[in-house]
């Protein structure tokens, strides 16, 4: 009984491959055989309606026009993210030039010792968030950077 | 010239070598992608944002390996990762009627592609939908042809349960 199951499966798998073209002489004539057996005809052609219907199928695909740009929208945004990085740590540097600018500025100026103080800890409190921001962002990127390759 | 060349020459900075490596594959990436989405837009997104980042990961790429495999991988796990991340909402497949389909069939075998899993879709999509072959398919997604054949057989045998009677 088990000796037959596999043979059914085995002529099953041969009448798929049957479909593809590409069984070998000896899978042919291992088929012709299988054939012999009305359930496995009428499964043949349950399968050739579907391989029918498949190959008449087509899914939505981009017209000519979106292909022709393809490229360039990939170079464009290739591009920006690069804009972005490099804006991103001059803006950076600058923030941190400025700040430092602005300490040293307020620390010589003849202002209110508290109004100095509570000046320095806003600023403080500032790049303290910034710090901490970049902080959190270069480690997402250490620890994830390559989640989407998995080998 | 082979993928090993051009790699090489976007290493050094050939913009032309990448953008006929893109060129090369988008069709078979937007396949796979829509395969995945089954939305033409975040399949088109997909495969852009996976050639960004094989651009970028280039260095890290191993000369010696198929090309075409390691990008697939890469460009599976960004859809997979989009749709577990919920950034994008996954959408029954839509498939473009065709001569000799009605609206009946086609929408049953919609369905039917929507119950398959992703790995049976894909499968399908490469043998049916883009015709390559046992051993094309064997490539692109580096595995063996038997596994191929095993998986072609048993996305079959779904669509087959799932469609019997109704077609």
């Amino acid at each position: 009984m088990k000796e037959k199951n596999l043979d059914r499966e085995q002529c099953e798998k041969l009448i798929q491959k049957s479909m593809d073209m590409e069984l070998t002489p000896e899978e042919k004539e291992y088929l012709r055989e299988c054939l012999n057996n009305p359930e496995l005809k009428q499964e043949l052609e349950i399968y050739n309606k579907i391989v029918e219907i498949l190959n008449m199928t087509k899914y939505e695909t981009p017209e000519d026009k979106i292909w022709n740009n393809y490229w360039s929208k990939i170079y464009n945004r290739l591009e920006r993210q690069i804009g972005w990085i490099l804006t991103s740590i001059s803006g950076i540097i600058l923030l941190f030039y400025f700040l430092v600018l602005i300490f040293k500025n307020i620390l010589a100026s003849n202002i209110a010792v508290w109004l100095k103080t509570v000046i320095i800890l806003f600023l403080l409190g500032i790049s303290i968030l910034l710090v901490s921001i970049i902080r959190e962002r270069l480690y997402i990127m250490k620890k994830e950077r390559y989640k989407d390759i998995k080998r | 010239m082979d993928d090993k060349e051009i790699i090489k020459k976007i290493r050094d900075g050939n913009k032309e070598a990448f953008k006929f490596i893109v060129e090369k594959y988008m069709k078979l990436a937007y396949s796979i992608a829509y395969s995945i989405v089954g939305s033409r837009e975040e399949a088109l997104d997909i495969s852009q944002e996976a050639f960004i980042k094989v651009y970028k990961n280039l260095k890290q790429f191993d000369i010696k390996r198929p090309f075409l495999p390691w990008f697939i991988k890469i460009l599976k796990n960004i859809a997979i990762d989009k749709i577990r991340k919920g950034k994008i909402k996954l959408i029954p497949l839509e498939v473009v009627e065709n001569k000799g389909i009605n609206q009946e069939i086609k929408l049953e075998l919609e369905r039917a592609l929507a119950n398959l899993n992703q790995e049976e879709r894909e499968i399908i999509f490469l043998r049916h939908f883009d015709g390559y072959s046992y051993k094309e398919i064997a490539e692109i997604l580096d595995i063996p042809i038997g596994t191929v054949m095993s998986r072609l057989f048993y996305a079959r045998k779904k669509l087959k349960k799932m469609l019997e009677g109704r077609i």
